[in-house]
């Protein structure tokens, strides 16, 4: 596993000037006290290739060993073609296939699960998985919607996963469901319309996300709960033999609600929201890594991930690490 | 109506607000009364949920205004 975290600190001080808010404001909503914003021309393909050379030193192989790369962002560089092929390149492996996946928040998950399925048909062996966001550059703006603007950082992690080799998934269940589209989005770019860019939506600041939190605070509590006790059932496990949840980190008290609601104790409920905040389509092999440094995440522990995020798209999976 | 039910979510609004034990009753406003913001009041249906093993529709949360309106939908799901 490896992660990278750009370098400049984004503390609730300094972002509850820019927004007009109090420091108090943004730690009420979100439990976050900080996160980490991209430098000014790093991308998420360049972020993600820092990741990726972790992980594949971490596993023990050498960069050329890596037969196929999942990248899983909603903040590519462009429109298209998708990161997976910058981040390639950089890397200098352009004789392996990469896959782009657009699933958010939940992308991550929909990435390992793909890969868990690739390594099990034995097309490929050795797989890289990878996440990366920068979300800073469409919340740096004064009418930045507030309440999405505290919640974002940006950060990449990915995992190595080799035939034969843990992590094993022992359950999983992928879920969507686009009634929930509109709820969660950057509108920005609409092939529907002529022209597709207009001067009056960047004026109305459609590159800015929007979200509408309690719809998406109340389905992500109901579906990660019910995901949880789900795939731990289907691997006839209970909740009470898992060592540790790796939620998605996407809002504190949703994340506290959850765990609140299956009656886990804090301690095996990992988060780093409060330093890094949501990060993402990163957010998932991020906490592994800090998970592991901490000393919290071990080998041969029974772990949950779990995912929820704009879509809607939710998921689980359930791994011996 | 319940007292039960009544009595345990006024437990679990002061302690999602952090109020004081006595402070909260069925009457109470949550954005006026218990300066509670949106989430505050999210987080307390999802929890209210758990609790009396009911799905609360998110078209209902714009009718959640005070304490006794959880419980009035709390009871209505319930007797479906």
């Amino acid at each position: 596993m490896g992660a990278y975290l750009p370098k400049r600190v984004v503390t609730n001080t300094e972002l509850a000037k820019f927004l007009g808010v109090t420091e108090e404001w943004i730690l009420e909503r979100c439990g976050i006290h900080e996160r980490r914003y991209a430098a000014d021309g790093e991308g998420p393909a360049a972020m993600a290739s820092e990741a990726v050379r972790l992980a594949v030193a971490d596993a023990g192989w050498k960069l050329g060993e890596i037969d196929f790369i999942i990248f899983a962002t909603l903040s590519p560089e462009h429109f298209f073609p998708g990161s997976g092929v910058y981040l390639q390149n950089i890397l200098g492996l352009s004789h392996i296939p990469v896959m782009d996946v657009r699933n958010q928040c939940t992308g991550f998950l929909y990435g390992l699960i793909t890969a868990d399925a690739l390594i099990a048909s034995g097309k490929y062996c050795r797989i890289v998985v990878v996440g990366a966001e920068v979300h800073s550059h469409c919340l740096e703006v004064p009418e930045t919607n507030k309440e999405m603007a505290i919640l974002f950082g940006d950060a990449a992690g990915a995992v190595a996963l080799e035939v034969g080799n843990s992590p094993l998934i022992l359950s999983s269940s992928l879920h969507a469901d686009g009634s929930g589209a509109d709820y969660l989005k950057l509108e920005l770019f609409d092939s529907r319309r002529r022209p597709w860019v207009t001067p009056e939506a960047i004026k109305n600041r459609k590159q800015i996300p929007v979200m509408e939190g309690m719809r998406v605070f109340l389905r992500a509590v109901t579906e990660m709960t019910a995901t949880c006790k789900s795939v731990v059932a289907a691997a006839g496990k209970t909740l009470e033999e898992i060592d540790l949840v790796i939620p998605h980190q996407a809002n504190l008290r949703i994340t506290e609600t959850v765990r609140r609601r299956l009656h886990l104790p804090p301690e095996k409920f990992f988060s780093n929201i409060q330093t890094r905040g949501n990060t993402t389509a990163a957010s998932i092999p991020l906490a592994m890594v800090e998970a592991q440094q901490a000393g919290v995440l071990k080998r041969g522990q029974l772990v949950l991930l779990l995912a929820f995020g704009s879509g809607f798209t939710w998921g689980g999976a359930l791994i011996r690490f | 109506m319940d007292k039960s039910i009544e009595n345990r979510v006024i437990e679990l609004v002061t302690q999602v607000l952090r109020r004081k034990e006595g402070e909260v009753t069925l009457q109470s406003r949550f954005v006026e009364d218990l300066e509670a913001n949106s989430l505050d009041v999210v987080e307390l249906t999802c929890l209210a949920e758990e609790e009396f093993g009911v799905r609360i529709a998110e078209a209902q949360l714009p009718s959640i205004r005070t304490v006794s309106d959880v419980v009035r939908v709390i009871n209505e799901l319930r007797q479906q």
